[in-house]
């Protein structure tokens, strides 16, 4: 057995996957006031891997720890996130609204980096990408500032003494990577299904130890880089026409000048 | 019993004594690590030395009405008289009882226990009734500073109330000792009062059930305070304000229902038989056990929960919302509420993690006028024998727990009537037929037979002859969770037919959710369904905080039923011949709807139910 795992598993509150957004008045940002939010679905693969390695005991998991930056709200999805089964959970209260946008994908991996040296993790798991955003970079960013090895879109994660063997789908097959802990690994779509948080779990959730700490105590600088020039919707879809069978999508491709 | 207890009682006795009247709650907490068992024993002493200084106290207040009297002859204008106590007619039907007060002599509610006494819940975990939302850190504050406050004067005060009380009584005694007539009065009233407990379980003893004896012990030092916490204080919420806990729960269990329940509902419907792994996924979500406390397996929630759970699950298939339902706020309050410490340990954690639990209580002859059950019980060398016939059992395919009601004395009525629990398994228990319904066809609904069935002592549910209590207590709150089933049903039959107005159908060129006909047809009928939950929500609360909901229940569930019957009916029609067809699920909501007229406790009981308390309310 392996030395022991210290997991940081980052969540992020957005937008519900099953809402359509809808860009707000002013075409700044998607409008979030009075829409239903819940935690990033890849996050919710990442709480539930890090949950199963505990589970398979092929590692052993010292602790599980959930981490949020965002409104105060957030403390919902980090409660999610230890219904689930994380240890306890950090919330970062950062109000988009009051400071001028939300976090930028280097200042949250900065965040994290301050983190993992403070709570002394040994694998960060985080979602590949969040879905309001949908920048994904914060796994790469925190590996290049943290020095550690890299697994990104993992499908599979297998322990193996002190390495581990993540496996990835990339164009035409997967790929196996292997690496040395400690280390970063970012999930994709197929690694697990995530569990419903049971009634009980739930229960317990509301005891475990939630903990707030501000940027000023990290020391993270996280001054704006970037700046969002516009937000439109998209050009809304013309529809299209159904055809029979393939002679008549032959002959419709043909009208149209396609083939 | 009473033997066993009365040898524990020279053990605690000096105790007992040395805390003389004083609040249950320092005896609560200083007995934490003692033997259960011996603190109930002590407890039950000290019960009755509460009941001989029932008597002297008659004594006093009869000197007080003398001093009173006194006063009114000398003021011109004379003082009404005290109002006389509610007294239950014994022959009067059994639900008018209820009403009257049966449980409530001397018009308060005398805790039996945590589970029966909600203020305790509601109050001693504010967690679980404030927190959440922005006032809760305003209220959490407001609590424990009333509570430092509290403990501090409760110390300080204690001694110098003491002198005051001593002083008042003996002015009331020497009021009394110059007016011996009231003072025979009052005696013979409180005697006569014995005499009738007395007469009706043959035991002295049985007055014990109207004191705080089967309390559980408090394991918390905050529950404890629970009673003298005043909340009239702190801000009000709106009805619909979740503590964190419910809406972290609403959201897991609709996530649940969205995507495990609701690709099954179709398919269980026509094959009319709820699919097994559903319900195993309910035990496993911990839906099974909301109620029940962690320490029998439980998830140890509050009763809103529950009610938030079923409504949740209703919104998706009210089938699986009425297994749930009679599961929890049925079965495991009826153990959790009446049963003994040893069944509660024999059941529940059953209860909680893999049986699923019935109730039976109709029978062909008996339905509304539910205590004119035929289904008899004797007692036999080691126990019971029921036999007898019970029908519309809800559940009873899927279960392996029933509680049954039984008549063991058909002699005295309906006060014969006791409640057991059998199992399965039980010889001469089967299932005779299973209905085919019109609405709500995945959940079962047989006829179940007891042909001479054997069970043990230990399966009787509380005690003998008090079965009609714990179905009259049980209905009242069952009736809010039916309540919940009936406006999830109309919010997600409702919601389904806007997504389909507002977002697919089209003609004359636009979605037909345009048209100003279709526009106020969805906002009355949502308006309807907000005002049933509003009804809903507001009686759990009132139950959870210990205050009357007897009326509150019977209206959130009557009026629900309505809204949910006038809903699913509309939501048919505006979604045309999509609504018709056996495709979506307007029409399966539509027959599902019926049923909440009908089961526990039909519209017109429901109605009598209001009317009788209304009357009572505004008879001079």
């Amino acid at each position: 057995m392996s030395a022991k795992l210290r997991i940081l598993v980052p969540v992020k509150r957005v937008i519900d996957y099953a809402i359509k957004p809808r860009v707000n008045k002013a075409g700044t940002s998607v409008e979030t006031a009075g829409v239903k939010h819940s935690m990033n679905p890849f996050d919710e693969l990442s709480v539930e891997e890090a949950v199963r390695i505990r589970e398979r005991k092929k590692a052993s998991v010292d602790d599980i720890l959930a981490f949020s930056a965002g409104p105060a709200k957030s403390a919902d999805v980090l409660r999610t996130a230890m219904a689930m089964g994380a240890d306890r959970s950090m919330l970062l209260e950062h109000d988009p609204e009051k400071e001028g946008g939300e976090l930028e994908p280097l200042a949250v991996a900065k965040v994290l980096k301050a983190i993992v040296e403070k709570e002394n993790r040994n694998l960060v798991i985080l979602g590949k990408q969040s879905i309001d955003d949908d920048s994904s970079q914060t796994g790469q960013m925190l590996a290049g500032l943290l020095g550690w090895s890299q697994a990104t879109q993992a499908s599979k994660v297998e322990f193996d003494g002190e390495s581990v063997n993540v496996v990835r789908e990339v164009d035409g097959g997967v790929e196996t990577v292997k690496a040395n802990l400690p280390m970063v690994i970012t999930t994709d779509l197929r690694l697990n299904e995530p569990r419903y948080a049971s009634l009980p779990n739930i229960m317990k959730a509301k005891k475990k130890e939630m903990k707030k700490i501000t940027l000023q105590e990290l020391g993270v600088d996280a001054t704006k880089r970037l700046k969002t020039v516009k937000v439109a919707e998209p050009a809304p879809r013309k529809g299209g026409g159904k055809v029979e069978d393939v002679d008549g999508l032959i002959g419709k491709l043909k009208e149209l000048g396609a083939i | 019993m009473a033997p066993k207890t009365l040898l524990l009682l020279p053990i605690l006795t000096p105790l007992t004594f040395a805390w003389g009247s004083n609040q249950d709650l320092y005896i609560r907490d200083a007995v934490q690590d003692l033997d259960p068992y011996a603190v109930e024993a002590a407890l039950r002493r000290r019960a009755l030395i509460a009941r001989q200084s029932q008597i002297v106290k008659a004594k006093r207040n009869a000197g007080r009405m003398v001093l009173s009297r006194q006063i009114n002859a000398r003021s011109p204008k004379a003082m009404p008289e005290p109002e006389p106590v509610a007294e239950a007619d014994p022959e009067d039907h059994p639900f008018q009882q209820y009403d009257a007060g049966l449980f409530r002599r001397d018009g308060s509610v005398i805790p039996r226990d945590p589970y029966a006494n909600p203020t305790a819940e509601a109050v001693t975990d504010p967690e679980a009734w404030f927190e959440g939302g922005e006032l809760h850190a305003k209220r959490e504050r407001i609590l424990e500073a009333k509570r430092a406050v509290l403990r501090e004067k409760r110390k300080r005060s204690f001694f110098a109330k003491k002198a005051e009380l001593a002083k008042r009584e003996a002015e009331a005694e020497a009021a009394a000792n110059a007016n011996p007539e009231a003072v025979a009065e009052a005696e013979a009233a409180v005697e006569a009062e014995v005499n009738v407990e007395k007469r009706e379980t043959g035991s002295w003893f049985s007055w014990m059930k109207f004191c705080p004896l089967s309390r559980t012990l408090s394991t918390t030092p905050r529950r404890s305070y629970a009673d003298v916490v005043d909340i009239s204080s702190i801000p009000p919420t709106p009805i619909f304000h979740f503590s964190e806990t419910e809406s972290l729960m609403a959201e897991s269990v609709s996530k649940f229902a969205n995507e495990v329940i609701a690709p099954k509902v179709r398919e269980m419907d026509e094959a009319e038989a709820m699919d097994p792994t559903i319900v195993e996924q309910l035990f496993e979500q911990g839906l099974m056990g909301i109620e029940i406390p962690e320490e029998y397996g439980g998830a140890g929630m509050n009763f809103t929960a529950a009610i938030v759970g079923i409504e949740e699950l209703a919104r998706v298939d009210p089938s699986v919302s009425v297994l749930c339902d009679v599961h929890n706020t049925l079965v495991n309050t009826a153990i959790l509420k009446y049963g003994t410490e040893k069944s509660r340990k024999m059941w529940l954690p059953k209860l909680a993690s893999q049986t699923v639990g019935s109730f039976c209580l109709s029978e062909p002859v008996s339905g509304s006028d539910a205590f004119a059950l035929k289904t008899k019980a004797e007692r036999t060398s080691n126990g019971y024998k029921i036999s007898g016939s019970k029908m519309w059992i809800t559940n009873s395919m899927e279960a392996g727990l029933f509680i049954v009601f039984a008549n063991l004395d058909p002699s005295k009525g309906y006060k014969g009537i006791t409640a057991f629990v059998v199992g399965k398994e039980a010889k001469g228990f089967s299932i005779a037929k299973k209905e085919k319904k019109l609405g709500i066809r995945a959940s079962s609904t047989c006829v179940v037979n007891f042909d001479d069935v054997e069970i043990d002592g230990d399966q009787l549910l509380g005690k003998e002859g008090e079965g009609y209590k714990y179905a009259i207590g049980i209905l009242n709150e069952g009736r809010i969770g039916i309540a919940a089933q009936m406006t999830g049903l109309a919010l997600g039959t409702w919601e389904n037919a806007a997504k389909y107005v507002w977002n697919d159908r089209k003609q004359f060129g636009q979605l037909v959710g345009e048209f100003q006909g279709m526009q106020h047809q969805l906002a009355q009928a949502y308006t309807e369904i907000a005002a049933a939950r509003c009804l809903v929500y507001n009686a759990a609360r009132k139950k959870e905080a210990g205050e009357d909901f007897v009326r509150d229940a019977a209206m959130a569930k009557l009026y629900a039923s309505q809204v949910a019957g006038k809903v699913s009916g509309l939501a048919v029609e505006w979604m045309g011949g999509m609504g018709f067809v056996r495709d979506g699920i307007a029409e399966k909501m539509f027959r599902d709807s019926k049923i909440g007229a009908i089961y526990e406790g039909t519209s017109n009981i429901q109605l009598t139910t209001i009317a009788k308390l209304l009357q009572k309310e505004y008879t001079n």
